[in-house]
């Protein structure tokens, strides 16, 4: 059968190119160890900071969250603001009002899930000694004991607590979606400007286009600059066409600027159209180009910021430091749903510029290969 | 004296990763000839014109183009290319490709609009200005790649394999045009491995293996050969010992 023919033809041509041959079995085995290494971080307690609070009830709730009791309220909503802790429980009698951030779903669902336990234990409690009070002062009534009455028994009075949450940015209807939006608008962004990129200039590569433009007297850094500066129109364009398309049509969150989200996206653009390019001379042709994607592309959304890493180990926080994603993803979220401007974004903004800057840096040297000047 | 040469090759060795593809080469080329550099295939010759292009580094000895060394910028200036694969942009028409390399040597934007209608008449695509280079012949794509190689007026034009798959027509019209451009004052060194071609050159550079067997006018190697054909003549040479690097 000449199928086989053909398929023995693939597999030795597979056979011949290491590299698909090592990613073939070495892809999936990293990507399936990075999502065991999310998935698997344990589930976090979150952080409560506790203003007038009882001191049983701050035990109970110890059990469920890191408590932190303080004075002044001010104070702690300062804190919170700051995103040092998770939530502010202050409790005045009758009522407990629980300030949380409100922009990471899975935050301020630990938080809600520990305040409900913990509210539903202490009432419980104060019933419980209600009770016995109430039984031990009709006991003592009913044996006539020396400076017992009937009135000190009283009416059994069970605990009323009401709780209720505030939240300083997004709502009680902020979905798990509306939290993780903006960093999506990033990764796609990041993505398709990537995959165009690197691709587009391997094909440069492998007609020629490239060492026949080496082969004139213009300098190697004037080329990176002239291929980032033609692709970066395009990329501008798409850039812009998303970002209006998930403000404009899908209602993505957008509390702040949306000339601030897109200059971060649009230096998030750049480190991608930059790194593009840079992995496509370490390409030799498009399926190579594909096969960063599980090595460059995939541990940046799992470490950016998509899930809570609190527990996760230290080289996940070291890993997530070195992605350009991690500081678009934090400045998106700052300016998208918590609003802030400029100047609470500009080190991930200073971040993402340096490793447009190294990134062009480096393409210039790869070129190298090429030409020694 | 160095400078008199258009190219200067001195112990020239190339290689990639633990293959060497010139193992030591010396030879000078003068101004105003066309020198052809014959062989067989995977004998060297495109990777000796990439290393004198300077697109290609080598591990040792030393190239000038018209006493400037190679790489550098200067020597690129004087050079014309046309590369064995085209290397065009199958989008863009052949005015696009003529006004980018006139832009990029140096030329302001209505002199680089002369110079490619000037071209695009010399190699007979003037009629051809509209369409882009995906519906280009064979032929045609050669016929640009030489306008592209001669767009900055070059005195040192480098053809890798000019004629392969063009027919003989246009081949005759190519080589009428080296002769030409030799007459204007311009240097080529063009590879081939077409006898007849060679037979046109002013001198014959014969390589084999990365190695330089012969070095002569045409008449000096059937004579030094004693053979009557130029194919004769390179089977004699490639049969005695190679030269040893010094």
């Amino acid at each position: 059968m000449r199928s086989f023919i053909v398929a023995g033809r693939v597999a030795r041509q597979i056979l011949k190119d290491r590299r698909t041959m090592a990613l073939m079995f070495v892809a999936p085995l990293l990507v399936l160890f990075l999502l065991y290494t999310v998935l698997n971080t344990p589930v976090m307690k979150p952080r409560i900071t506790t203003v007038s609070l009882p001191a049983e009830w701050t035990t109970v709730l110890s059990q469920e969250a890191e408590t932190t009791p303080a004075s002044d309220l001010n104070a702690a909503l300062q804190t919170l603001k700051a995103r040092n802790t998770d939530a502010v429980a202050v409790y005045a009698e009758p009522n407990l009002t629980v300030y949380v951030e409100g922009t990471e779903a899975s935050v301020t669902m630990s938080v809600q899930k520990a305040v409900a336990s913990a509210t539903a234990t202490y009432t419980r409690k104060q019933t419980v000694e209600d009770v016995r009070a109430q039984v031990q002062a009709l006991l003592a009534h009913a044996s006539g004991a020396q400076g017992a009455s009937a009135a000190s028994a009283g009416e059994l009075t069970l605990p009323q607590v009401g709780v209720s949450f505030t939240y300083l940015n997004g709502s009680a209807d902020t979905s798990a979606f509306d939290g993780i939006s903006p960093l999506l608008m990033g990764f796609f962004i990041f993505f398709f400007v990537f995959l165009l990129a690197g691709v587009a200039f391997l094909r440069e590569r492998t007609t020629g286009t490239l060492e026949r433009l080496l082969a004139t007297p213009v300098k190697r850094c004037e080329i990176v600059l002239g291929y980032f500066l033609g692709f970066g129109v395009f990329v501008c364009l798409q850039t812009l066409m998303v970002q209006a398309y998930m403000v404009g049509l899908l209602k993505v969150t957008l509390k702040g600027d949306f000339a601030l989200v897109m200059l971060i996206n649009l230096l998030l653009a750049a480190g991608s159209l930059s790194l593009g390019t840079l992995l496509s001379a370490f390409a030799r042709n498009e399926l190579q180009m594909f096969q960063f994607i599980p090595i460059v592309i995939v541990p940046q959304v799992l470490f950016c910021g998509l899930f809570n890493l609190r527990g996760a180990p230290a080289w996940v926080s070291w890993l997530s430091a070195a992605f350009p994603l991690t500081y678009a993803s934090n400045a998106l979220n700052d300016v998208a749903l918590r609003g802030l401007g400029f100047s609470s974004i500009w080190p991930d903004l200073l971040v993402l510029l340096g490793y447009v800057v190294v990134f062009l840096v480096l393409n210039t040297l790869a070129l190298k290969k090429y030409r020694r000047i | 004296m160095q400078a008199g040469y258009a190219i200067q090759i001195t112990g020239l060795q190339v290689g990639y990763g633990r293959q060497v593809v010139l193992p030591c080469l010396n030879v000078a080329i003068p101004r105003g000839r066309i020198v052809g550099v014959l062989g067989p295939s995977g004998s060297g010759k495109t990777t000796l014109v990439k290393a004198i292009m300077g697109i290609t580094p080598f591990q040792a000895g030393s190239v000038t183009v018209f006493g400037q060394p190679v790489p550098s910028l200067s020597a690129m200036a004087a050079i014309g290319y046309m590369a064995q694969n085209d290397a065009l942009y199958d989008d863009l028409t052949a005015t696009d490709h003529l006004l980018f390399y006139a832009r990029l040597s140096g030329m302001r934007t209505a002199a680089a609009r002369v110079r490619a209608k000037e071209l695009l008449n010399f190699v007979g695509l003037d009629k051809e200005t509209g369409k882009s280079i995906r519906d280009f012949s064979g032929g045609m794509r050669r016929r640009l790649s030489l306008a592209i190689a001669l767009v900055n007026h070059p005195p040192l034009l480098m053809l890798d394999e000019p004629t392969v798959g063009i027919d003989p027509v246009l081949r005759r019209k190519f080589w009428d045009e080296f002769t030409a451009l030799k007459a204007s004052g311009c240097t080529l060194l063009a590879t081939t491995h077409v006898m007849d071609e060679a037979a046109r050159c002013d001198r014959l550079l014969m390589i084999r293996e990365g190695r330089l067997i012969a070095d002569g006018s045409v008449s000096e190697l059937l004579s030094l050969s004693g053979t009557a054909t130029l194919e004769d003549a390179f089977l004699h040479f490639s049969g005695e010992a190679a030269k040893e690097c010094d």
